[in-house]
């Protein structure tokens, strides 16, 4: 088995897998979490030559500086660049508006859809995201036919996946979806998939996310570079499939799935992890994880959820191991998680008191012995503490009604002390002479 | 009227139930003047005889009662009072509720001055059956003589008071005020803790706690105290507090019994020994509550129940495990604490002292021995005995001529407005019966 060094990160060819500002986003992100290494320092080199073919010279203006902070001199600011930049977009802006005015007032729908759509174009590539927003939903209302409509719902799921919105992801792709013939497209439902799957995976539910990724029709393959590239459906679709399918699930929908299959074989370490765990190679499947977790700290979208995935998983791969037997020796175990007998038992004693196991733990015997549950006791105790909850709360029920019946209420005293809340301590009387007695 | 024309009187009118109403109007004629002529009045009381002259012998015992308090005591009050209560008419005291009601409790009061709870313990239980038309009612002596069995430490003498379900009080036939249900509530739950079957107890301070009040009173607030750290007890958490609770009592609570809730709050999360410097810290408040026993017992709950805990996750543990996992000083701690839950009955467990390891074995119970086919049919009877009471009150609020007229009004209003006008308690609380 080759297990070796973590895995390392190649930030070109990593790079090479995105488009447009899904390039620049990751590179950024790996270097705001790499801290003072090389690796951080490549990030910034690349996503600085990246931002220059761009016409985002607001990005680039913030990047070059941290590059500046970071490795003094080793790339040259172009004054120059940025001016003709910012001049041209300007322009380019204004030439935009004043059309679309002129289509608003000839009232042609397709034009003014066009007109709205160019100038959501053009403020996303100057990296105005909000009113990209604010422009492509706008050409919502002059969408005539379901492919305007595609069109208008993909670029604002675009530009709500890059502002980290996902209640608007998680609207717009519903209606892309209802939208006619969409589903007869397998790269478009694919990117829907995929951005469905996203939103899930920030909302922490696992399992709709992991459903999500593992449908994306392998036709889509890197077409959707410009949010996420074929490694990352086969990352986010595997990891959180392992954390949350049982068995079959994980069967059906993984490993017999030709399409997912296809994104599996873009990421071999994660195919691996999903094929250990599915064969029961536990402590493999484990290890391949543990060396992934750095890679996954890396991760724009998966880096907050890392250590949950990680935990489920490996509950899971624990609960499925005590599945079939009805005495585990945990020696056997631990060797088999490639943990010692201690820190097992402390594990599945947390699983079987959030009643994850039916299961006891010998202690002193070191062996894991299943538990059955006895339903006719359960059935019993059931009842009887049903009836009993039942005539306490009626009696309890019975006497209220009693004393509401004889206006049976205690009342503040007439006089000028009012309705305080202290001055009615009087009532005890002689009784507080009482405290203590129990 | 001479005192000797009153004892002529009474002597004369005992027959009848007319004579004794006769009798009734002249003794409250005559009240205020028989208060100032308390020395002669034991006099007279030789006269009469305690069963025949019954209404009469009650007032003018009650004139004499207050005789000394609440400094002296008169043993020929006490000597009187129980022979009275022990033998007195049921017919005639029912006609004065209010005064044999003041007549117990001015013998508890001097039995207190005395020291002496005990001696008012039978008294007092015969009275309060001579008072109560059947076991459904409540009475003012039931809870001075929980008060007498509380400061007598008499626990088991009171339990077949407490076994009966009350559910009703009538001011008219008993002279029940609110602060006597809330006194037997109280002194109930304290008897129960005593006894240490904590649920009941939960259960009589909680409907202590939800009777309808319009104030904030001491015994309430002590109620709520003692019902918290009970159900840290008993189930070790603090339930909220259910809605039909009045909504003045539920403003004070958070500030005056802060430390309580506090307490409960971090019951759950906090480790003992952090739960162990707050408890410090309050000291003197739970002390002066007189809650200091009930908080260590909380405390030692907590430890109880993750013991239990361990009893679900393990079969074989050793001591030295247990006394980690529960927070405990050593494995001979652990053993004892093991040892006391065995004998409880809380786990179900055998010790291995030559090796020190502890097993832990399933609940024994199977039931299907005759004791639980004998339980789950008096539990049935019960059931339905109750649902027929329920049915029967249900059927009689649905005939009240008031909550008919409320109904009325209420559909009326409704047709042309939706504000449902639910200020009114009464039908609130019929409302929830329907």
């Amino acid at each position: 088995m080759e297990i070796d060094q973590p895995l390392e990160l190649d930030v070109e060819a990593y790079a090479a897998g995105y488009t447009s500002h899904a390039r620049t986003d990751r590179l950024l992100f790996i270097s705001d979490k790499a801290g003072q290494t090389q690796l951080q320092l490549d990030a910034l080199r690349l996503a600085a030559a990246e931002l220059k073919k761009t016409e985002n010279a607001t990005r680039y203006l913030e990047v070059v500086e941290r590059l500046n902070k970071r490795a003094p001199g080793c790339h040259p600011f172009d004054r120059e660049w940025v001016d003709r930049v910012c001049q041209r977009s300007a322009q380019r802006h204004a030439q935009l508006e004043s059309e679309l005015a002129g289509y608003r007032t000839n009232l042609i729908k397709e034009s003014i859809r066009m007109g709205y759509t160019d100038i959501g174009d053009q403020c996303y590539n100057t990296g105005d995201l909000a009113n990209a927003f604010k422009y492509y939903s706008r050409s919502r209302d002059y969408c005539t036919t379901s492919k305007h409509i595609v069109n208008m719902c993909l670029s604002v799921i675009k530009v709500s996946i890059e502002q980290g919105n996902y209640v608007h992801v998680n609207n717009y792709v519903q209606k892309a979806e209802q939208t006619p013939d969409v589903q007869k497209d397998p790269v478009i439902s694919g990117k829907l998939k995929c951005a469905a799957g996203l939103a899930a995976l920030d909302n922490r539910k696992y399992k709709l996310a992991a459903r999500k990724f593992t449908e994306a029709n392998a036709e889509m393959g890197g077409q959707y570079s410009d949010v996420l590239s074929g490694q990352d459906v086969a990352l986010y679709g595997g990891l959180c499939a392992l954390a949350s399918f049982d068995r079959s699930e994980l069967k059906r929908c993984v490993i017999d799935n030709i399409q997912f299959r296809e994104y599996l074989e873009l990421y071999p370490a994660v195919r691996e992890v999903v094929n250990d765990f599915y064969s029961s190679k536990y402590a493999s499947c484990l290890m391949r994880l543990d060396r992934l977790a750095p890679l996954l700290q890396l991760d724009l979208h998966v880096h907050d959820h890392q250590a949950a995935l990680l935990t489920a998983i490996r509950n899971k791969a624990l609960i499925q191991y005590t599945v079939p037997f009805t005495s585990v020796d945990l020696r056997v175990m631990a060797a088999a998680f490639n943990t010692d007998v201690a820190g097992l038992e402390a594990e599945l004693a947390g699983l079987i008191q959030v009643d994850q196991v039916a299961a006891r733990i010998d202690s002193a015997a070191k062996v894991l012995i299943a538990r059955h549950a006895n339903q006719r006791r359960a059935t019993f105790h059931w009842a009887l503490q049903t009836a009993e909850d039942y005539l306490r709360d009626t009696r309890a029920l019975l006497l209220r009604a009693n004393l509401m019946q004889h206006d049976f209420m205690q009342r503040a005293p007439p006089g000028p002390s009012g309705r305080g809340g202290r001055q009615q301590m009087s009532p005890f009387g002689d009784h507080m002479m009482l405290r203590g007695a129990a | 009227m001479t005192l000797q024309q009153l004892v002529n009187s009474i002597q004369h009118l005992s027959g009848t139930e007319a004579d004794l109403s006769t009798l009734l109007a002249k003794l409250k004629a005559q009240e205020s003047s028989l208060r100032q002529s308390q020395a002669a009045l034991i006099n007279c009381l030789r006269a009469l005889d305690p069963v025949q002259h019954s209404l009469g012998y009650l007032y003018l015992l009650d004139a004499t009662g207050s005789e000394g308090l609440p400094v002296h005591a008169s043993e020929e009050f006490i000597g009187l009072a129980v022979g009275f209560l022990q033998t007195c008419s049921t017919v005639q005291i029912r006609m004065a509720p209010d005064k044999f009601v003041s007549v117990s409790r001015k013998l508890k009061e001097h039995l207190l001055v005395l020291h002496q709870p005990r001696r008012a313990v039978l008294p007092l239980r015969t009275a309060l059956y001579k008072l109560a038309p059947s076991s459904d009612y409540v009475t003012p002596i039931h809870a001075e003589f929980l008060q007498v069995c509380t400061l007598a430490k008499c626990y088991n003498s009171a339990v077949p008071i407490l076994q009966a379900d009350i559910s009703d009080v009538d001011p008219a036939k008993t002279a029940m005020t609110p602060r006597d249900l809330m006194l037997y509530c109280y002194y109930g739950g304290l008897i129960h803790i005593g006894r240490k079957s904590y649920a009941q107890a939960l259960d009589l301070l909680l409907q202590g706690l939800t009777a309808p009040t319009m104030v904030v009173n001491a015994i309430t607030l002590a109620a709520y105290k003692k019902y918290a750290l009970v159900s840290l007890i008993h189930q070790g958490n603090l339930p909220p507090l259910p809605k039909y609770m009045p909504t003045t009592l539920q403003r004070s609570l958070k500030t005056e019994c802060q430390a309580y809730q506090e307490f409960a709050a971090g019951y759950g999360v906090k480790s003992n020994d952090e739960l162990q410097a707050f408890v410090t810290a309050k000291q003197a408040q739970f002390a002066e509550d007189g809650n200091g026993g009930l908080v260590r017992l909380a405390l030692e709950a907590k430890t109880k129940r993750s013991i239990q805990r361990l009893t679900q996750t393990y079969l074989t543990l050793s001591l030295a495990d247990i006394a980690q996992a529960a927070n405990l000083r050593d494995a001979g701690q652990a053993e004892l604490y093991v040892l006391r839950m065995i004998d409880a009955g809380d786990v179900h467990a055998q010790i291995d002292a030559s090796q020190g390891m502890v097993r832990f074995l399933e609940d024994p119970e199977e039931y299907n021995s005759a004791a639980v086919v004998a339980r789950l049919a008096t539990t049935i009877d019960k059931s339905i005995h109750l649902a027929q009471k329920l049915q029967a009150v249900n059927n009689m609020v649905s005939c009240d001529k008031a909550y008919l007229n409320k109904l009325h009004v209420k559909e009326r209003h409704s047709r042309y407005e939706d504000t449902s006008d639910m200020s009114d308690p009464m039908a609130e609380g019929r409302l929830s019966l329907a």
